[in-house]
C-alpha cells in the first residue's frame, strides 16, 4: 500500500519535472493572432496597453465610440487594456515581457524601453515613421528621437511632452500685506519673509502655528519640493533617474556632487538651524505637504501650478482659508544671480511596439493608427463625440465636460494631445477666485505665467541612462542619506569630500561612465 | 449552575475587563479617527489639519458618494463576493483533504509530503516563473488565476493538521471498529467537531481573498473583471496625481478623506460577516463526544 | 484524497520553484529561464558585497525578533483575557474592535501615526510636554523608530492573532474548569493549567513558523515608514531589494535574495524545531 503510494508520487514529480521544462524553457512565439498581412484589405486585430488619462473614472464601455472609429477608418480591430491602477503599469509591462507577451502598441519610459531592447523585445519605428508624416511632424518626433534610439535604431517613439511646465513657487500673499512686507527676490530676502512667518503670527490666531517653508521625502529617499533653493545656486536636476547633468569641456559632469549643490544644502541646512521649516519635513509624504499648505500653515512653498490654483484643487484651500490669497513668485536670486523654478523636460511620452507586432506585419496598420491618432482622429480621441463628452463655446472653443460620466470616453486623450494654445485651453479653463476677491484664468494667469518663470532644461539629458542596475540600491541611500544629513545639520559640511568620494564609489563613477558612452552615441557631445 | 461569587472571582474579573477595555480603547482612537475622518466635509477636515478626534461638526458624504458613484465599484463589489465565496471553498476542500491524513501517524507517505509542504514556506519561485505556469495553463484572464495559485497555504496547512492531531483518538476509533470508511470519518466526525479551526482558517482565506488586489492587477486585463479593491485603489490613484491637469471630480477631496472611506466600504462587508463566525469560537464543542 | 493538494503543490509550487534557478542566470526573455546564460554567483553578489549588508541584516533580525517577543506573547495574553469573559456582549465588541486594525492599509496608518506623532502638533508629544519633557521626533529618531514599527505592529495585528488561540481555546471542554473550580483552585490557577497547557502546541507551531520566516521584517510597513534618517536602523533586506528593482527588470537579484532568505531560513526552522522537541515534545512536524 504505501510502496503505490510512493510510486504515485514518484510518478508525479517526474511528470510535473517534465512539464516544467516546456514551461521554462524559451518562450517560443505565440500564435500571431488573427488577421495578419498588412495592406490585403483584412481587418489588423491590435492590442494597446496603457493607463487611462483620469484612473478614478471607469474604463470607457464596450461599445466606445473610439474603437468603432479606429474600425472604420482604417480597418483595425482594436482592444484597448487599461491599467486602472496606474502605480502597478510597470509591474504588470514587466511580467508580460517576461513571458515574451508584450502588447503590440504600449507607453512605457527610456528605463524600461533600454531594457527591453536589451532583450530584443521591442521593433523600430523607423521604416514605419514614412506611414505617420503627421504625427511625426505635430509631436516633434525627428527632434525628440535620440531619447528612444538605441543602437542607431529609433525602437521608442517619443513625442514631445504636452503637460505643460509645472513647478511654481509661490507665497501667501495676504500674509505679506498683513506684515506689511514685500515680495521676497533674493535669497536673503526669501529668508528674512520666511522667519517673519514663523515669528509675527501672520493667520492672526495668536498662536505659533505657521511655517516659513514646508517640503517632504520623496520615496526614493530624496529631498522633495526644494526646487527654488537648488535653483538659487543652479544645482537643479538630480532626481531619481539622473544625478543632474552638466556638460563640461565636453564631458559629463553630475550635478549631485558639485560645489554648488554643497551650497545649496548649506542653504537649506541654515534653514533648519532657523527653525523655519516645518518639523514634519523630514518624515511626511507628499500628500502630508500638500495637506499643510492647504490648511493655512506654510507661508512659502514651491508646488504643481495646477495642484495648487486649479479651481477643483484651490477649493480645498479658498473653504479653509477664505481670505487666502497665492501668488506665483518668482523663485529667489542666488549669491550669483542665478535662478530655478524648477526643472522642465520637454520629452514626453514614449510609445513601443512589440516585435511579435513587428513580424506579423501589424507595423504598417500601428503607425496608420498614430497619424490617425493626430490628424482626422485627433478630435475623437482628445475630447470625444461632441454633446458627449464636449461641447462648443460662442467662439467655437472646446469645453470639456467635466462630470464624471463623460470623463471615460476621453480616456485616451494622453495619446492624442499636440500641446497647442487651443487645446491647452480647453484642458486647463476656468477662473480661480481668491481670498482678495481677485480672479485668475487658469490658462492665462497661472499657466503661462508658470512658463515664464525661468527654469533648468534637462530636456537635452533625457536620453541618458539610468544608474546602473546592480548600483541602483547602494548608489541611492548613500547619496540621499548623505545629502539629507547635511541639508539637517546632522553632518558637518567638513565631510563633504568624504561624502562625494562614498557616492562616487558606491555607482556615481559608474554611472558618468556610462552616460558618457550614451552621450556620445546619440551626438549630445562631440 | 449558579455558585456565589467569590470576592476573589470578582476581582478577577475586575482585572480581565478592566485590561480588555483599556485595549479596546487604544484600538477604537485611531478607528474612530478613521470613520470620523470619512465622514467630514472637506473643508472643515483641510482647515483643522486633519486632527479631528470627538466628532465629526459637519458630516458629509461625499467621500462615499464619490465611491459608489461609478458603475464600477457595485460591479467590482459582486466580482470579490465570488471570487471570496468559490476562492474560499476551494481553499477549505483542498486544505483540509490534506491536512487530515497528513495528521494520521498511520499515514506512510507522511513525512515526504510534510518535507514537500514545509519547503513551500521557506522557498517559492517568484513573481515571473508563477506568472509562466498560470500563463503556460491559460488561466490568464480568468479568475481561476486568483483563485488556483495559492489555493493551499502551508502555513494554513500546518495550523489545521496540528488541529487535527489535537483531537482524542479515541472519537475515530469508534468509527473505525464500526467500519466506517475514512471519508466517512473525515465528513461524519472530524469536521463537525473541528468547527473552531474551520471557522479561523476559512476566515484567513476569506480575508486573503478580499483583500487581494496585486494578482488581479497582474493576471486580469479585462477592466470588468477586477475586483474591489483594485477599483478602489485606482480611484485613490488619481487623487494623488491630480497635478496631472486634466480636471475630474475626484481631485477634490482631500485624499485622506476618499482613502478612509475606501478602507471603511471595505471592511464593512467583513465586520458583518465575522458575527456569523464567532459563535464557533465558544468552548464545548467536543462535549458528550466520547463517550465515557 | 490528498490528491487535489498535491497537485497543487507540484504544479504552482514546485515547477515554478525551479524558475528560482533565475537567481544564478541572466535571464533572457526569448531563450526562457532554462536557456539563459549561467552567471554562477553574481547577483548574490550585488547584495553581499554592499556596503550596507551587515547593516540591514542586523536591522532585519532585530526588527523580527522585537516584533516577535513582543507581539506574540501579548497575543496569548489577548485571547487568554477574552476566554476568560463570560458576558457575550462584551467579548463580542472586544473582539471585533481588537481586530479591525488589520484591515488599515499601512499607509492608512501612517497618516494616523504622522499625526498623533508629530513633533509639533501630535498628541503624543503634547503629552509629554504637559509632563516636562522635551519633544520627541518618533518617527526620525534612530532611538525611536523601531520601538514605533514594533508598537504599531502589535497594535494592528494583536486581535488578529488572537484568533488561532482563541480557535484552540474553544476546544476545552467546560468540565476541566468546572472540576478544577470544584477542587478549589483560584481562577489565575485555572487559566495557568489548563488554559495554556491546551493552547503550548499552537504557540510553539505559529513560534516556528515565525523564526523560520525571520528574514522578513514586515516590507510594507517599513517601507512606508521609513526615511533618511533612520536608514542606519530601519533599512531591511526587503527594502534594499526594493531600491533595486525601481528600474525593473531585477528579479534575478530578488530571486538570489529569496533563495538567501529559504537557505537562512530553513536552518533557523530545523533548528526551532529540533529544539521544541527536545523541551516541548511538539514540532513542526
Amino acid at each position: 500500500m504505501a510502496n503505490r503510494w510512493i510510486q504515485f508520487l514518484q510518478a508525479l514529480v517526474v511528470a510535473s519535472l517534465l512539464s516544467s521544462c516546456g514551461v521554462l524553457g524559451p518562450n517560443s512565439e505565440q500564435a500571431a493572432g488573427p488577421g495578419t498581412g498588412a495592406g490585403s484589405g483584412q481587418t489588423i486585430s491590435l492590442e494597446m496597453f496603457t493607463n487611462p488619462l483620469a484612473s478614478e473614472a471607469p474604463p470607457p464601455p464596450s461599445d466606445w465610440f473610439w474603437t468603432a472609429g479606429v474600425k472604420e477608418a482604417l480597418n483595425v480591430d482594436i482592444k484597448v487594456s487599461f491599467v486602472t491602477d496606474t502605480s502597478q503599469y510597470n509591474p504588470k509591462l514587466q511580467a508580460r515581457a517576461a513571458a515574451n507577451d508584450l502588447p503590440d502598441l504600449f507607453q512605457t519610459n527610456a528605463t524600461q524601453m533600454a531594457q527591453l531592447v536589451n532583450q530584443g523585445l521591442v521593433g523600430d519605428w523607423g521604416p514605419y515613421l514614412e506611414m505617420m508624416p503627421n504625427y511625426v511632424r505635430d509631436h516633434d518626433v525627428k527632434a525628440m528621437a535620440p531619447v528612444g534610439t538605441f543602437a542607431g535604431k529609433q525602437y521608442g517613439l517619443v513625442s514631445k511632452a504636452t503637460f505643460p511646465y509645472k513647478t511654481i513657487t509661490v507665497v501667501r500673499k495676504d500674509w505679506l500685506d498683513r506684515l506689511g512686507l514685500a515680495v521676497p527676490k533674493t535669497l536673503d530676502e526669501y529668508m528674512a519673509v520666511m522667519k517673519a512667518f514663523r515669528d509675527r503670527d501672520p493667520n492672526g490666531t495668536g498662536l505659533r502655528d505657521t511655517f516659513g517653508y514646508s517640503a517632504n521625502i520623496a520615496a526614493d529617499g530624496g529631498l522633495s519640493h526644494f526646487d527654488p533653493i537648488f535653483g538659487a545656486f543652479d544645482a537643479l536636476g538630480p532626481g531619481t533617474s539622473s544625478p543632474g547633468w552638466r556638460i563640461q569641456n565636453g564631458s559629463l559632469v553630475p550635478v549631485i556632487t558639485s560645489p554648488e549643490r554643497r551650497e545649496a544644502l548649506q542653504f537649506i541646512s541654515r534653514m533648519e538651524q532657523a527653525g523655519v521649516l516645518d518639523p514634519d519635513w523630514k518624515a511626511q509624504k507628499e500628500e502630508n505637504f500638500r495637506l499643510k499648505w492647504k490648511g493655512g500653515k506654510i507661508g512659502l512653498f514651491s508646488e504643481d501650478w495646477c495642484a495648487t490654483l486649479c479651481p477643483q484643487n484651490y477649493a480645498g484651500f479658498a473653504q479653509a482659508n477664505p481670505k487666502g490669497v497665492l501668488q506665483i513668485i518668482d523663485p529667489p536670486l542666488g549669491p550669483n544671480g542665478k535662478s530655478g523654478a524648477g526643472t522642465e523636460n520637454k520629452a514626453g511620452q514614449m510609445y513601443g511596439m512589440s516585435k511579435r507586432a513587428v513580424d506579423a506585419g501589424k507595423g504598417e496598420a500601428i503607425a496608420r493608427l498614430m497619424d490617425w491618432i493626430d490628424g482626422p482622429g485627433y478630435v475623437l480621441t482628445a475630447y470625444g463625440r461632441e454633446g458627449e463628452s464636449y461641447t462648443r463655446d460662442a467662439s467655437g472653443a472646446i469645453l470639456q465636460i467635466l462630470e464624471p460620466p463623460a470623463v471615460p470616453f476621453r480616456q485616451l486623450a494622453g495619446w492624442a494631445y499636440k500641446g497647442t494654445d487651443e487645446e491647452l485651453r480647453s484642458r486647463y479653463s476656468g477662473t480661480t477666485v481668491q481670498g482678495d476677491g481677485s480672479t485668475l484664468d487658469v490658462f492665462t494667469d497661472v499657466l503661462q505665467r508658470a512658463a515664464r518663470l525661468p527654469k533648468s532644461d534637462v530636456t537635452p539629458f533625457a536620453p541618458l541612462p539610468p544608474v546602473p542596475a546592480e548600483r541602483a540600491s547602494d548608489y541611492t541611500r548613500t547619496a540621499n542619506e548623505g545629502a539629507f544629513q547635511f541639508a539637517t545639520g546632522q553632518r558637518p559640511f567638513s565631510e563633504w569630500d568624504s561624502y562625494v568620494q562614498s557616492v562616487r564609489t558606491a555607482g556615481l563613477d559608474d554611472w558618468v561612465a556610462a552616460a558618457q558612452q550614451r552621450g556620445t552615441e546619440v551626438g549630445l557631445l562631440k | 449552575m449558579t455558585r456565589s461569587l467569590s470576592w476573589e472571582d470578582k476581582l478577577w474579573d475586575c482585572f480581565v475587563w478592566g485590561a480588555l477595555a483599556a485595549v479596546t480603547l487604544v484600538m477604537l482612537i485611531p478607528l474612530w479617527y478613521v470613520l470620523v475622518t470619512s465622514l467630514t466635509a472637506a473643508d472643515v477636515w483641510v482647515r483643522t489639519g486633519g486632527s479631528l478626534w470627538i466628532w465629526p461638526t459637519n458630516i458629509s458624504l461625499s467621500a462615499y458618494r464619490l465611491l459608489l458613484s461609478g458603475a464600477q465599484l457595485p460591479r467590482a463589489f459582486g466580482v470579490s463576493v465570488y471570487i471570496t465565496l468559490v476562492g474560499t471553498l476551494l481553499n477549505m476542500i483542498a486544505t483540509t483533504l490534506l491536512a487530515y491524513p497528513l495528521s494520521k501517524v498511520s499515514f506512510r507517505p507522511r513525512i515526504p509530503l510534510m518535507a514537500l509542504v514545509v519547503f513551500t514556506l521557506l522557498f517559492n519561485g517568484g513573481l515571473i516563473p508563477t506568472y509562466l505556469i498560470v500563463r503556460d495553463l491559460h488561466l490568464v484572464n480568468t479568475y481561476w488565476a486568483l483563485m488556483l495559485p495559492n489555493l493551499v497555504s502551508a502555513f494554513n496547512l500546518l495550523v489545521m493538521r496540528a488541529f487535527f492531531q489535537s483531537l482524542p483518538p479515541e472519537i475515530e476509533e469508534s468509527a473505525r471498529i464500526d467500519g466506517a470508511s475514512e471519508w466517512q470519518i473525515l465528513w461524519r466526525i472530524v469536521l463537525p467537531l473541528s468547527k473552531p479551526i474551520l471557522a479561523t482558517i476559512g476566515l484567513f482565506y476569506a480575508v486573503a481573498h478580499w483583500n487581494g488586489f496585486f494578482d488581479a492587477i497582474l493576471y486580469l486585463s479585462d477592466a470588468n473583471m477586477q475586483p474591489l479593491q483594485v477599483v478602489l485603489r485606482s480611484i485613490l490613484n488619481a487623487a494623488n496625481l491630480s497635478q496631472f491637469g486634466d480636471i475630474s471630480a475626484a481631485t477634490a477631496l482631500p485624499t485622506e478623506t476618499l482613502q478612509m472611506a475606501a478602507v471603511v466600504l471595505t471592511t464593512l462587508p467583513v465586520l458583518l460577516v465575522y458575527p456569523f463566525l464567532q459563535r464557533y469560537f465558544v468552548a464545548g464543542t467536543l462535549l458528550g463526544a466520547v463517550k465515557e | 484524497m490528498i490528491v487535489p493538494g498535491v497537485i497543487y503543490f507540484l504544479i504552482f509550487r514546485y515547477v515554478p520553484m525551479l524558475g528560482a534557478l533565475i537567481a544564478f542566470k541572466d535571464y533572457r526573455v526569448l531563450e526562457g529561464i532554462l536557456g539563459s546564460p549561467w552567471v554562477g554567483i553574481k547577483h548574490f553578489q550585488t547584495i553581499f558585497t554592499s556596503p550596507f549588508f551587515a547593516s540591514i541584516l542586523m536591522n532585519t533580525l532585530i526588527i523580527s525578533v522585537f516584533k516577535l517577543l513582543v507581539g506574540l506573547p501579548l497575543a496569548v495574553a489577548m485571547a487568554l483575557l477574552l476566554n476568560e469573559v463570560r458576558v457575550r456582549w462584551f467579548r463580542r465588541a472586544v473582539q471585533t474592535v481588537s481586530y479591525l486594525p488589520h484591515f488599515l492599509s499601512w499607509v492608512v496608518v501612517f497618516g494616523i501615526a504622522l499625526m498623533v506623532l508629530s513633533p509639533s502638533s501630535g498628541l503624543a508629544n503634547k503629552l509629554i510636554a504637559g509632563v516636562g519633557g522635551q519633544p520627541i521626533n518618533f518617527l526620525t529618531d534612530p532611538l525611536w523608530f523601531r520601538q514605533v514599527l514594533v508598537a504599531l505592529d502589535v497594535w494592528k495585528n494583536i486581535g488578529w492573532n488572537a484568533i488561532i488561540y482563541l480557535a484552540a481555546l474553544a476546544g476545552i471542554s467546560p468540565s476541566l474548569y468546572e472540576a478544577a473550580a470544584v477542587d478549589g483552585a483560584s481562577r489565575l490557577q485555572r487559566v495557568w493549567h489548563i488554559s495554556v497547557p491546551a493552547i503550548v502546541p499552537v504557540i510553539a507551531l505559529v513560534t516556528m513558523l515565525n523564526i523560520g520566516n525571520l528574514l522578513s521584517a514586515g516590507f510594507e510597513q517599513v517601507f512606508v515608514f521609513y526615511n533618511p534618517s533612520v536608514y542606519g536602523v530601519g533599512d531591511i533586506i526587503d527594502t534594499w531589494v526594493y531600491r533595486q528593482g525601481i528600474e525593473g527588470f531585477q528579479y534575478s537579484v530578488a530571486a538570489a535574495v529569496g533563495l538567501f532568505k529559504g537557505v537562512v531560513g530553513c536552518a533557523l526552522l530545523v533548528t526551532a524545531h529540533l529544539l521544541a522537541k527536545r523541551w516541548a515534545g511538539v514540532g513542526v512536524w
